[in-house]
């Protein structure tokens, strides 16, 4: 019974193999546009595939486009981490952690949420950073907690909920600019 | 209150934004109008090794509950049997004449003596195949202190696994569509099953058990089962 079920098994074709194929080269590509080195861009990628594949439940249900998303997010995150490690400052990084706050005149209660304001909020995600926008579109569209974020993105919890907080801000922050300034 | 409606309020334009932001957002994966990628025969048998998890992981969750349901199934019917057996006379008495008979001759038969060929001397070096196909390399291999997995790629789509056991297993081969024959070699009874190009061999020199699974043709299995050193 255990010889058939390792021939079962091994005939099955997992969900996870057919995505592997599918998208492994562009993956790469993503990776080596990032780290411009071969080896590296592999590890970025075998990282991501694992990362995948933990996740595979939730990927299952994902609809097309957002699974090729979620795949760009995971393998472009995987490449930067290798590349922060190999680096021992990156500019762009550190530069958006240390942000000052600019948002003391944004709040919640002074928005008021025009019917222009769903387009502007378009408008403004389009043109958010990436740092922000990665762990925001995991947070927002495919339901990741901080804690999934951090382990996903190989980031400290802290450094996850602060990039939302910030996200959040800044998306509010160029909303009511933009009121402000109809007005 | 009216703070945290409006947070809620935003959080949720929020989350619809990003939603239709991700529509709006060009394909950044083009899975086939991009020449195929080169990847490292390392790189390769690492992902191999990830693809054969991840085809067990979702077989067992696609399957577990017929499989349980099955075992659930034997395990009744073992029951059921074993209270006939020690229940019910007109079987008992003959079932365990025969386990004692069995028994006995078996003991006779297996007579532990230095150097015996039912009793595995030496390490399992000298019980494996030296003889490795081109382009094959160990991927993994797993040892116990009766039986021994070692499992072989080629960094691609072919692959091979050699066990060995130091008594033989219950087996039982799938032979729905497939061609099984019994094939003695080096005096020693086998059986062998080919199905959908994967050949599945099982050998049993001197009451050890071999089982080689693999993409392999039987004579390059056979080429295998000729440079094992110990003479059975």
């Amino acid at each position: 019974m255990l010889i058939y079920m390792t021939m079962m098994e091994e005939r099955y074709h997992s969900l996870f193999e057919t995505l592997y194929y599918a998208y492994r080269s562009s993956m790469f590509r993503i990776a080596y546009a990032v780290l411009h080195d071969h080896h590296l861009a592999e590890d970025a990628l075998s990282e991501a595939f694992l990362n995948i594949a933990r996740n595979m439940q939730k990927i299952s249900a994902m609809s097309g486009q957002e699974r090729e998303k979620y795949f760009v997010i995971i393998i472009r995150n995987c490449a930067i981490d290798i590349y922060r490690k190999r680096q021992t400052e990156w500019d762009n990084l550190t530069e958006l952690e240390t942000l000052p706050e600019q948002v003391q005149g944004a709040s919640i209660d002074e928005a008021v949420f025009s019917q222009d304001s769903y387009q502007r909020l378009l408008e403004a995600i389009a043109s958010l950073p990436e740092t922000y926008k990665d762990v925001m579109q995991l947070y927002y569209i495919y339901d990741h907690s901080a804690a999934e974020i951090a382990e996903l993105l190989q980031l400290k919890e802290n450094t996850v909920a602060a990039r939302l907080s910030r996200g959040r801000k800044k998306l509010m922050e160029t909303l009511t600019e933009q009121e402000r300034m109809e007005k | 209150m009216k703070r945290r409606t409006q947070e809620e309020m935003f959080d949720l334009m929020l989350r619809d934004a990003f939603r239709e932001d991700l529509q709006n957002d060009e394909p950044e994966l083009s899975a086939r109008e991009e020449p195929p990628v080169s990847f490292s025969p390392e790189f390769e048998g690492k992902m191999a090794k990830l693809i054969r998890k991840s085809r067990r992981a979702e077989w067992w969750q696609r399957n577990r509950g017929r499989v349980q349901r099955t075992a659930a199934m034997f395990a009744v019917v073992i029951m059921i049997g074993g209270l006939l057996v020690t229940k019910v006379d007109a079987f008992r008495v003959p079932f365990l004449e025969l386990v004692y008979t069995v028994r006995e001759e078996f003991t006779e038969i297996n007579v532990r003596e230095p150097g015996s060929a039912h009793h595995m001397a030496g390490s399992f070096d000298d019980y494996l195949p030296t003889y490795v196909p081109d382009g094959f390399y160990l991927d993994s291999m797993e040892e116990y202190e009766d039986f021994c997995e070692y499992a072989y790629t080629d960094g691609g789509e072919d692959y091979y696994s050699v066990s060995f056991f130091e008594s033989v297993q219950s087996s039982a081969v799938d032979t729905e569509n497939a061609v099984v024959t019994k094939k003695t070699v080096k005096g020693f009874p086998g059986f062998v099953s080919e199905k959908d190009g994967r050949t599945i061999f099982l050998w049993y020199p001197n009451a050890h058990q071999y089982i080689i699974i693999g993409t392999l043709s039987m004579e390059e299995i056979l080429r295998m089962i000729d440079s094992i050193e110990k003479t059975f």
